[in-house]
C-alpha cells in the first residue's frame, strides 16, 4: 500500500461529487463557503463553551480547516453543519480538558455581554419585569447539566434533534430528555 | 372501533414529551397532527405548551442578549482564507512530490507537467496574494525583543532614570465580582531599586449578585485584599518588580517547557494596532503559576499596554487583566531621592489610600475630610497642584498633612507661608538640593522641557527631518509670510501647541487625583462651603481643560486638516452618550484618559519621530480626540453640578486669575 499524503480519488461533499480536475479550488471554495454559512452559529456556539472570544474565534477557523482537510483526504460528509458542529464541540471539549486555562463564561460577564446591549424598549417598568424574568432565566441556565446546556444551544443554533444526537454522540431519546430537563428547570424558574 | 379504543382516544393527552416534540416540529407525520388536534379542544395541554414555548423564548431571548451581535472580528474571514489557501497549498505541494516519488502514478490522466505548472502558478499567485493581503508573519521572540529594545531605548534617554507605570488590574475569579485597582510602581534602573502602591479603582464594572442584576459596587478606598494575592503571583512568577514589560514576559516564557503560542493583529480601544502573543503552558504548573499569558504589544512604537494573566486553580479559573493606564520614564532628581526611602512622599495616588480607613471618630472623620478639602483647597490657589509635588496625605494619627519636595527654597517658604494658617496640620516641605538640582537641569532637555522637545522640529540642522517637520515647513510656505518669518513661526506654533498639550496633562491629573480622593460618600457628608470649594477645584480644572483644549482644537484643525484622512476626521467615534452614563467621577476618570490620548498624540507628532504613514492616522486620532475630551469635559461638568449643588452657595473660582499654562 502505498504511504505518503492522502489524496482523495473522489470528494464527496452531501450527495455532490466534487469534478476531479478542479477540485483544489472547487473544494476550497466551497469549504469558503460553508464558513460563512456557518461560522456565526459556530463560532456562537464555542463562545457558549469556551467563553473566550480569541479561542472561540480561532477554533471557528480550525474547524472548517479540519472540513477542508477531511474532504481533501477523501472522506464523505453527508450533513456538513451536524459535522462542523460535532467536530466545534470535540474542539471545545478537548480544550476544555486541558489544564485549567479556560475561562467558562461567568456570570459576570454573562451579565456584561447583556448589559452592553441596549434594550430597545424605553418603558422602565416592563424593562425591570424583563430583567428580573433574564434574571430567573440566567439563574436557571446555570442549574442545567453541561449536556442539557449543550443540547438547548446546539437547538437554539437551529439543529434538529437527529443531528444535535449526531453532534454530542449520543441517542435521540437522550437529547429528548437532555431538553425535556432543560426546558422543565427553565420553566420552573420563571414561572415559580 | 371498540369502545375502549374510542374511550381511550377521548381521554388521552399528550405526554410533555409529545407535546416538546411537537413544539420542536419533531413528531413526525403520525404523533403531529394529532396533537395539533387536541391541542385545539384542550386548554389544560395548550397551556402545558405554552409553558414549553414561554421558556424556550425566555431561554432564546437571554441567550440571544448575551451573544447577539457578537460575531467574528473583521479580519476573521481574511485570516480564514489565507490559512485556507495555505492548506490547500500545502496539500498541493505533497500532492506533487508524491506524484514525483511515484511518477508512473497519474490518478486522473493529467500531464505531470502541466500539473506542476498549474500549482507553481498557484503556489506564485499565493505567494503575491500573501504578500499583499495578510499580516507579515512575525515570531513572538521578535516582537518581544524590539519591545525591550524599544523600551531600554526610553529609559537610556534619560539621566538616573525613573520609570513610573500606572496599571488598571482587574481581577476576575469563577462566580465573584470582577474587582479593580490601580497599581503604581516606580523602578529605579540605576540603583535596581522599586516601588509599588495600590489603590482600589475609583469605578469598578457592574457585577452580578445574588440578590438580582444591576447592582453597582460602591467604590472603596484602601488596599483591595487580593492584591496582595497578586503580588503573590507576579512574584512566584518573578514579574512583580516590573508587572508590565517584555522582559518578564519573556523570563516567564522562557522558563515554559512546552508553551504553545499564537500571535494575533487586535485593534486597541483608540484604534492603534497591535500585536498579541498569546502563551499557554501545556504542562502542569503549580498554584500561583501562571497558566496562560497575554501580552500585547502597540505596533507603533513597541510599547506593552496590556497584559493578561491566567493562574492555575485547582477548580474554577482566575485571571488577572493588567491595562497600562500610564508610562513615564522620569529623571530620579525630579522625583527626589527620598522617594524610595519615603513611600508617602512623592506617590500621587497612593499616598491617601493605606491610612484612610483607620479608625477615627465619625465626626471627627467629617472635620478631617474637611480640613483635607481646605488644604487642598489651598494647595489649588497656590498652583500646587498643577505638575508640583506636593500632596496632601493622611499620617500616621490618619489626620490630614501636607508632604512634598519644591524645587527651590523659595517656593518652600512660600508654601509654608501659606499652609500656617492652618495650626496643627503637620506641612513637611523640602527644597531639592543643589545636587538634585544639577540633575534636574541635565535632564531638562530630555524629559522636562516641553519647549526645548518642539523647537528641535524646526531645527535646521536636523540631520533627518521628521515628516511633520517637512508638513509644517510646507504649510507656512502657503501663509503669506516674508520667508525669514516662517521658520520662527513654525517653532513659536510647535511650542505653543506643546505647551498647551502639556497644561492639559497637568490639569488633567489634577483633575484626576480630586476624582479619587473623594467620593459621593464623602461629600455627602461635607459642609456646604466645603463641598463649594471643592466644585470651585474641579469646576476650575475642567473649564481649565476645555480653554485649552478648544485652543489646540483651533490651532491644529487648519494644519493638520490636510494631512489627516478626511473622513476619519469627520466622522467622529460615538463611543458613548455625552451625558448619560456614570458618575462625576468615572466621567473625570474617562476626562483623563482622553487628555492623556490626546496629549500622546500630540507629542509622538510634534516631539516625536513619528513615520509617514503613522503620521496621517495619528493626525486624523488628533482631530478626532480633541472633540472628544471637549465633549467629555462638558459631560463631567454637567454630571458634577448634579452631584454637589448647593442651593445657595455661590461657587468660588479659585484659580479664575490663573492662567492655563503653568
Amino acid at each position: 500500500m502505498r504511504s505518503g499524503p492522502k489524496q482523495a480519488l473522489a470528494i464527496f461533499l452531501g450527495s455532490q461529487e466534487l469534478h476531479p480536475e478542479r477540485r483544489g479550488t472547487e473544494l476550497e471554495g466551497k469549504v469558503s463557503e460553508l464558513f460563512l454559512s456557518f461560522k456565526l452559529p459556530v463560532y456562537r456556539y464555542l463562545l457558549g463553551l469556551l467563553g473566550n472570544r480569541d479561542d472561540a474565534e480561532e477554533m471557528t477557523q480550525e474547524v472548517f480547516l479540519s472540513l477542508y482537510s477531511t474532504l481533501q483526504s477523501g472522506t464523505r460528509i453527508d450533513n456538513a453543519r451536524a459535522w462542523v458542529f460535532r467536530v466545534a464541540h470535540n474542539l471545545a471539549v478537548n480544550h476544555q480538558k486541558r489544564p485549567r486555562i479556560v475561562e467558562a463564561l461567568d456570570e459576570a460577564e454573562w451579565w456584561r455581554l447583556c448589559q452592553e446591549r441596549s434594550d430597545p424598549a424605553g418603558d422602565s417598568e416592563q424593562r425591570l419585569l424583563r430583567e428580573e424574568k433574564r434574571t430567573r432565566v440566567i439563574k436557571a441556565m446555570e442549574c442545567l447539566s453541561p449536556q442539557e446546556r449543550h443540547c438547548l444551544d446546539l437547538r437554539a443554533e437551529g439543529l434538529c434533534f437527529r443531528e444535535i444526537a449526531d453532534v454530542l454522540s449520543i441517542r435521540i431519546s437522550t437529547v429528548e430528555t437532555f431538553l425535556d430537563r432543560g426546558i422543565r428547570k427553565i420553566a420552573k424558574e420563571i414561572n415559580d | 372501533m371498540t369502545k375502549r379504543t374510542w374511550w381511550a382516544r377521548k381521554h388521552w393527552h399528550p405526554s410533555e414529551r409529545d407535546l416538546l416534540l411537537y413544539v420542536n416540529g419533531e413528531g413526525g407525520s403520525k404523533l403531529a397532527p394529532s396533537v395539533r388536534d387536541h391541542l385545539e379542544g384542550c386548554w389544560s395541554c395548550s397551556m402545558k405548551r405554552d409553558r414549553i414555548t414561554g421558556a424556550i423564548s425566555a431561554f432564546m431571548r437571554a441567550r440571544e442578549a448575551g451573544l447577539d451581535g457578537e460575531g467574528l472580528s473583521e479580519g476573521a474571514g481574511r485570516r480564514f482564507e489565507s490559512k485556507l489557501r495555505r492548506r490547500a497549498e500545502k496539500a498541493e505541494r505533497e500532492h506533487i512530490a508524491s506524484k514525483r516519488e511515484n511518477p508512473s502514478r497519474s490518478r486522473h490522466g493529467v500531464p505531470l507537467q502541466a500539473a506542476l505548472a498549474v500549482s507553481l502558478f498557484a503556489v506564485t499567485a499565493a505567494l503575491v496574494w500573501l504578500r499583499f493581503s495578510s499580516v507579515p508573519s512575525v515570531s513572538a521572540r521578535e516582537i518581544l525583543s524590539r519591545a525591550e529594545r524599544a523600551e531600554s531605548m526610553r529609559i537610556g534617554a534619560v539621566n538616573a532614570p525613573v520609570v513610573h507605570q500606572l496599571l488598571h488590574v482587574t481581577r476576575r475569579v469563577n462566580g465573584l465580582y470582577p474587582e479593580s485597582a490601580y497599581l503604581e510602581t516606580w523602578r529605579d534602573t540605576l540603583n535596581n531599586r522599586w516601588k509599588q502602591e495600590t489603590k482600589e479603582a475609583v469605578a469598578v464594572a457592574g457585577g452580578f449578585n445574588s440578590k438580582g442584576l444591576g447592582s453597582r459596587r460602591r467604590s472603596r478606598e484602601g488596599d483591595p485584599r487580593w492584591v496582595a494575592e497578586l503580588e503573590e503571583v507576579l512574584k512566584s512568577n518573578n514579574m512583580h518588580q516590573n508587572p508590565m514589560s517584555a522582559s518578564a514576559f519573556a523570563g516567564w516564557r522562557s522558563r515554559l517547557k512546552t508553551p504553545v503560542e499564537s500571535i494575533t493583529e487586535t485593534l486597541l480601544e483608540n484604534g492603534d494596532k497591535a500585536l498579541t502573543i498569546a502563551t499557554t503552558a501545556a504542562e502542569t504548573l503549580p498554584k500561583n503559576a501562571i497558566t496562560k499569558a497575554e501580552f500585547v504589544v502597540r505596533r507603533q512604537d513597541w510599547h506593552p499596554v496590556e497584559q493578561r494573566l491566567s493562574v492555575s486553580e485547582p477548580v474554577g479559573f482566575r485571571s488577572y487583566e493588567i491595562r497600562e493606564t500610564s508610562f513615564e520614564v522620569v529623571a530620579l532628581g525630579s522625583l527626589g531621592a527620598s522617594i524610595f526611602e519615603q513611600p508617602v512622599l512623592p506617590a500621587p495616588l497612593a499616598l491617601q489610600s493605606s491610612s484612610l480607613d483607620r479608625p477615627l471618630a465619625a465626626e471627627s472623620q467629617t472635620d478631617a475630610l474637611e480640613l483635607e478639602i481646605a488644604l487642598f483647597h489651598r494647595l489649588h490657589q497656590a498652583g500646587a497642584c498643577l505638575g508640583e509635588e506636593v500632596r496632601v496625605v493622611r499620617g500616621a494619627s490618619a489626620k490630614p498633612e501636607v508632604r512634598g519636595i519644591v524645587e527651590s527654597l523659595e517656593r518652600k517658604q512660600e508654601l509654608t507661608r501659606l499652609f500656617a494658617e492652618f495650626p496643627g496640620v503637620p506641612v513637611v516641605i523640602q527644597a531639592v538640593s543643589g545636587e538634585e538640582k544639577a540633575v534636574l537641569a541635565a535632564n531638562s532637555g530630555t524629559s522636562e522641557a516641553p519647549a526645548a522637545d518642539a523647537a528641535s522640529i524646526g531645527t535646521e540642522g536636523d540631520s533627518e527631518p521628521s515628516p511633520m517637520k517637512n508638513h509644517l515647513v510646507a504649510h507656512f510656505a502657503r501663509l503669506d509670510l516674508p520667508a525669514e518669518a516662517r521658520r520662527p513661526r513654525m517653532v513659536e506654533f510647535s511650542n505653543q501647541v506643546i505647551s498647551l498639550s502639556q497644561s492639559a496633562h497637568l490639569h488633567g491629573w489634577a483633575l484626576r487625583r480630586l476624582a479619587e480622593r473623594f467620593n459621593d460618600v464623602h461629600l455627602e457628608k461635607l459642609s456646604p462651603q466645603a463641598v463649594a470649594r471643592f466644585r470651585s477645584m474641579a469646576n476650575d480644572h475642567l473649564r481649565a481643560l476645555s480653554s485649552v483644549v478648544g485652543r489646540c482644537d483651533e490651532m491644529l484643525r487648519p494644519v493638520l486638516a490636510s494631512l489627516a484622512n478626511a473622513e476619519n476626521a469627520e466622522n467622529r467615534p460615538a463611543e458613548f452618550p455625552a451625558t448619560e452614563a456614570g458618575n462625576w467621577q468615572s466621567r473625570s476618570m474617562r476626562v483623563f484618559e482622553s487628555v492623556m490620548k490626546a496629549d500622546r498624540l500630540i507629542h509622538s507628532l510634534f516631539a516625536g519621530t513619528e513615520a509617514t504613514a503613522n503620521l496621517q492616522e495619528s493626525s486624523s486620532a488628533l482631530l478626532v480626540s480633541l472633540p472628544l475630551v471637549l465633549e467629555d469635559t462638558r459631560a463631567a461638568e454637567s454630571k458634577l453640578s448634579v452631584l454637589v449643588s448647593v442651593p445657595g452657595q455661590p461657587v468660588i473660582s479659585a484659580q479664575s486669575n490663573q492662567q492655563p499654562t503653568p
